[in-house]
């Protein structure tokens, strides 16, 4: 079945979550996956329809038209269904743990493609700390890393990283 | 029992801050005639207590301390020889006096609030400075609980270290001391990780079957005797498995140090720099490891970083170790640990210098030298050649049981092995009268030699090979302060940088920071109650036995339960310690599958740390949008897994600060699906009195006696979290191998003294023999009261998150500061710093509920120190306002550049668009009396970047 990708940033309201899932509901666009996000007062999000032809179409206009009208910007991605395979391999949860400071994603990002490994997800948020009220700086991917490289190895790999960045990693098998 | 009722005047009106007045007051503002109607609109109906409790009524100070002292003279004071890590010693008379004893120094809360704590982070960084040194290891931690709990925890860092996952055993020294062989024992227990205990020597590290990932040994051993430990390190090593070195850390001023001899990890107690026995302590535990480990650290590490003038500015340092941030996956749940006794450990460092500290450590290894020299020439033997100051003695059995009684007799405590040897150990207080007694019991009627003869012939039984030749403590701080003149005035410039209870209210949500009376703390360092050994046989301890039985009996009382174990020596050690008691009653029962504990998002971070230290599976229960356990998800998670449920751990009232009415219906779930109930007992301001765990469904609970009841935080410990269980639960509670078993069965120790700290338990029983039933009701009723005045006259500028069903909070209050963030970019942490500005410790941040304050302002604050605090909140929300408004701006505001030191606003540039005046003294209360944060905002990425966690070089201190 056809897919369609689409994005939309804009300054967040109360009421934007509904009508673009209207829009997309009305053109007949059955939701596969979606993410969300308010960014300091910005509204962002990311979400794979999939419908007949004349369903996405119809897609594009009525979110081309809100996107005028709410001020939005809306992008497509591609129709296309070939999607790549899903990686082979084994699934992770890496989580890390600092005080805030510049490098961490793209650090931990360059380590894993190094690797081998292929991001599927990831989240990152600044947040005051328990009783400290430090802004602590986590992160949250999900990986996938190929069958030769074993969790041990990504451990000391991570393991070696943290001590280098001031980080605390946790990885588990997800 | 009312309790408007007229409290006689004695101690309860000394202890609670507002009068009848003042409560009259508050109670109009809130639209209420009564604390009764309070407690019916706070405290669901169905769980009121409807009696006073049992317990004596109220004793005056004079009575108490009367009391005291008849129970202090039922202890009979020895000079203890037993050893086993816990050694006499003279608390240098100027800490005692200027610490131990001073408020300045003990009231004081965890330093998160980096610059208003300068003092106790510079004394702590001291005492890390001195265990580096002394254990030749780089990165040190702020202080453990105990010895026993340190090898605990060195167990985990191995075991989290360890390069291969099939090494799972652990191998323990049979010459640990015993205590550390039980703590350790429990703790692998729970974790399923078998332990070897065996002489290292003769240890088999290439069997498979038993291959180690980490190997726990004693120097000197609890004998007392010297082996060097190299060989088996380096087997250790070679086999793949980390070593972690118990040590004494006064031999370690002539020994070599466990970093040199190879070992990765150093632990032990530091107690004997100074430190009062306290039958059992509180004493700091030091911990030293290799730089690879840092991150895998149990504890609080004070770093050093700098302010936002560039300055150094001390704090603490890697705290995404930790359980208040990492949770289940903290490297411990230590949380208080015993920061004020590390802070007197480190004195008596600065206060002897590493000459004094050598010279004490071998006049004492000299009369141990004499001693053996004499036990040989009257017929006995001595287990080892070589020792530092304990001496296991051998020979006739018969002989020496006569031996053990005479010294009795004469006041001098041994040690009793199985096999009928007795073990001596000497210390700082030993003189040669001692030892002349001892030679005489030892000599039994045979002609001996004199002590002092003995002592000039005696050498040294040091082993050449492990003779310390390197240097330490050579830090200028150690050798500053030598006369009591500059002692003095370095402890009180230190005490001046922090801000205690002896300035202004520490209004911390869920740390009841309230009155530590000077009645309830005097008896703690009287020589009845600090100069006897935990391990003192029963006869002896009388007095403390009997202080022991009233308080468990009143803390039975109060918590509805049956029956109390007073050995964990934190809060944290009490919930270990209560789920063991749930686990070993599933698996009493056949129903080791049980091992699921539900804990709700919302608890302090040490339940899930507890509870994967106890062995279970973590499954976190939601809150719905009223801040309460969600119903649904509770009951949904305990049938899914009804089978495999051990827990639900749960805290009452709420960390949200309310009274959940459904109290009675979640215990019932838990019951429904098989599982036990754990109630975190850090809330219990608002209970006592008026509601109680054992009637409302809990089966064990812990409690806080650093909050409740009275201890003083001591700057981050000591604590004590005793627990108290339902009767199903009793004979599982933790039990000792050396003193306090009954012969019954019962978990095992989990921490190094029966009894935990047991000295600072008289402050507890004070507190509580003072106060009587009607008292503790009104401290609780005063508590809400005061919570619940703040939240009110606050409601305008800040938004009370969560409330009960009746718009009560209970004891405290969580304030939302969320919403400034968007309109003038103020966070929390801006208005905690701000409020330093206003002489105030902020409080609780960020906890449960990121971007939020939670106020307990408690029941000893007067009425005009909380009117000071909500004038200083509301000149706070109205600097917010001018932000908001532009008439300052985001980036340069009295919020965003707080605190203001004395230099800032002293400077000859003043670049910012508002007043001096505006940042140092907002208010008239701060021109009449003001405390001036030591240093600006502390640079907290910095520090963690680049850890330095020892004594800066001396310049660094002169740029200040």
């Amino acid at each position: 079945m056809p897919e369609l990708v689409i994005s939309a940033i804009g300054r967040d309201r109360p009421g934007l979550v509904e009508e673009v899932s209207r829009c997309v509901l009305d053109a007949g666009l059955n939701v596969a996956d979606s993410r969300m996000v308010n960014l300091r007062g910005r509204f962002a999000l990311l979400l794979l329809g999939e419908g007949s032809a004349e369903h996405l179409a119809e897609a594009r206009r009525a979110l081309s038209a809100l996107g005028v009208e709410r001020d939005l910007q809306v992008a497509f991605g591609s129709e296309g269904g070939d999607a790549a395979p899903p990686a082979a391999g084994l699934a992770f949860r890496v989580e890390t743990y600092s005080l805030d400071q510049p490098g961490i994603v793209h650090r931990t990002s360059q380590l894993l493609h190094r690797l081998g490994a292929n991001i599927e997800e990831l989240e990152t948020r600044l947040e005051s700390a328990p009783f400290s009220g430090d802004a602590v700086f986590r992160m949250r991917l999900r990986v996938t890393v190929p069958a030769g490289v074993g969790p041990q190895r990504l451990r000391s790999e991570l393991a070696g990283l943290g001590t280098e960045l001031s980080c605390d990693i946790d990885v588990e098998p997800a | 029992m009312a309790v408007d009722s007229n409290v006689s005047p004695g101690f309860v009106s000394r202890h609670v801050g507002p009068r009848e007045a003042d409560v009259a007051k508050m109670l109009t503002a809130l639209g209420l005639s009564s604390l009764e109607e309070l407690v019916e609109q706070t405290v669901p109906a169905d769980i009121r207590l409807d009696r006073a409790l049992a317990i004596e009524p109220a004793a005056s100070e004079q009575a108490a301390l009367e009391e005291l002292r008849a129970l202090a003279s039922r202890n009979r004071l020895v000079k203890s020889h037993l050893g086993m890590g816990y050694h006499d010693t003279f608390t240098p008379p100027v800490l005692q006096r200027n610490v131990l004893e001073n408020p300045g120094w003990y009231t004081q809360y965890t330093p998160y609030q980096a610059e208003i704590s300068q003092g106790r982070l510079e004394a702590l960084l001291n005492f890390q400075t001195m265990v580096c040194d002394l254990t030749a290891l780089p990165v040190a931690n702020a202080s453990l609980l105990d010895e026993a709990t340190a090898a605990a925890e060195a167990m985990h860092v191995m075991y989290d270290a360890a390069s291969d996952p099939a090494a799972r055993t652990l191998l323990v020294s049979d010459r640990c001391h015993p205590q550390t062989l039980s703590v350790v024992r429990t703790r692998a227990e729970a974790l399923e990780l078998p332990v070897v205990v065996a002489d290292p020597a003769r240890f088999d590290f290439q069997d498979p079957a038993t291959r180690p990932f980490g190997v726990v040994l004693q120097y000197p051993d609890t004998d007392g005797a010297l082996h060097d430990p190299r060989e088996v390190i380096a087997r250790a090593h070679a086999a793949g498995a980390l070593v972690a070195l118990g040590a004494d850390l006064l031999a370690l001023t002539l020994l070599a140090a466990p970093g040199e001899l190879g070992a990765d990890l150093a632990y032990g107690s530091a107690q004997r720099f100074g430190v009062p026995l306290g039958f059992g302590g509180p004493h700091a535990a030091f911990f030293a490891a290799r730089a690879e480990l840092v991150r895998k650290l149990p504890g609080r590490i004070i770093g050093v970083s700098r302010d936002a003038h560039g300055k150094p500015a001390l704090r603490m340092a890697l705290q995404t170790r930790e359980q208040h941030i990492r949770r289940e996956k903290a490297t411990s749940n230590i949380c208080t640990a015993q920061a004020l006794l590390a802070i007197v450990a480190g004195g008596y460092a600065v206060w002897h210098g590493p000459d004094g500290l050598r010279a004490i450590a071998s006049r004492a290894h000299g009369l141990t030298s004499a001693l053996a020299a004499g036990v040989r020439g009257v017929g006995l033997g001595v287990a080892s050649e070589h020792f530092f100051d304990t001496l296991r003695v051998t020979g006739d059995a018969a002989r020496l049981a006569r031996a053990y009684e005479r010294a009795l007799e004469r006041g001098h405590l041994l040690r009793r092995y199985e096999d009928g040897s007795l073990g001596v150990a000497l210390d700082e207080t030993t003189t040669t009268a001692d030892v002349d007694a001892l030679l005489e019991v030892f000599a039994d009627g045979r002609p001996r030699g004199a002590a002092a003869e003995l002592v000039a012939r005696a050498g040294y039984s040091l082993p050449t090979g492990l003779v310390r030749t390197s240097a330490f403590l050579g830090h200028p701080v150690f050798h500053a302060h030598r006369s009591e003149t500059e002692m003095l005035r370095y402890l009180r410039l230190l005490e001046s940088r922090d801000l205690s209870l002896v300035h202004a209210m520490i209004p911390l949500g869920s740390c009841t920071m309230k009155l530590n009376a000077s009645a309830e703390m005097m008896p703690v360092t009287w020589p009845e109650f600090g100069r006897l050994h935990p391990f003192a046989p029963p006869e002896l301890a009388a007095g403390y036995r009997a202080l022991f039985a009233d308080l468990e009996r009143w803390l039975a009382e109060i918590t509805g339960f049956s029956a109390v174990s007073l050995q964990p020596n934190a809060g944290s050690q009490g919930e270990y310690a209560g789920l063991l008691t749930i686990r070993a009653y599933h698996d009493a029962r056949g129903e080791t599958q049980r091992r699921v504990c539900l804990i709700p998002a919302s608890a302090h971070g040490t339940n899930p740390a507890s509870a994967v230290m106890a062995g279970l599976e973590v499954k976190v229960v939601r809150t719905d949008a009223r801040g309460n356990v969600d119903l649904e998800d509770l009951e949904r998670l305990a049938r899914e897994h009804a089978p495999r449920l051990a827990a639900l751990m749960i805290t009452y009232p709420s960390t949200h600060g309310v009274f959940e009415e459904s109290i009675r219906r979640i215990t019932a779930i838990v019951h429904e699906h098989g599982g036990q109930v754990y109630l975190d007992g850090a809330n219990m301001n608002a209970q006592v009195g008026l509601c109680r765990p054992g009637d409302y469904g809990a089966d064990v609970c812990h409690l806080n006696l650093h909050k409740t009841f009275a201890i003083p935080h001591g700057g981050g410990g000591p604590g004590m979290g005793p627990i108290a269980v339902a009767p199903h639960l009793a004979p599982y509670l933790p039990r000792h191998p050396i003193a306090a078993s009954d012969g019954a069965p019962g978990s095992g120790a989990i921490a190094a003294a029966p009894w935990g700290s047991a000295s600072v338990l008289v402050i507890s029983w004070a507190y509580i023999r003072m106060m009587g039933p009607d008292g503790l009701r009104r401290a609780s009723a005063v508590a809400i009261l005061a919570a619940n005045y703040l939240a009110h006259e606050l409601r305008e500028e800040f938004a009370v998150v969560y409330a009960g069903a009746r718009g009560r909070v209970a004891h405290e209050c969580i304030l939302d500061v969320r919403p400034f963030k968007a309109t003038s970019g103020v966070e929390v942490e801006d208005v905690a710093k701000r409020l330093m500005d206003y002489g105030f410790h902020a409080p609780t941040m960020s906890f449960p509920i990121p971007g939020t304050l939670m106020i307990e302002p408690t029941e000893s604050e007067p009425l005009h120190e909380l009117e000071r605090f909500v004038e200083a909140m509301r000149c706070i929300r109205e600097e917010i306002r001018a932000v908001e408004a532009g008439v300052w701006p985001r980036g340069d505001n009295p919020l965003e550049n707080a605190p203001h030191t004395a230099q800032a606003v002293c400077a000859t540039e003043w670049p910012h668009p508002y007043s001096r005046e505006v940042a140092a003294f907002p208010t008239r209360a701060t021109r009449e009396r003001k405390f001036w944060p030591a240093v600006g905002r502390v640079d907290n990425a910095a520090g963690d970047r680049k850890l330095v966690c020892t004594c800066p070089p001396i310049e660094d201190y002169a740029a200040r």
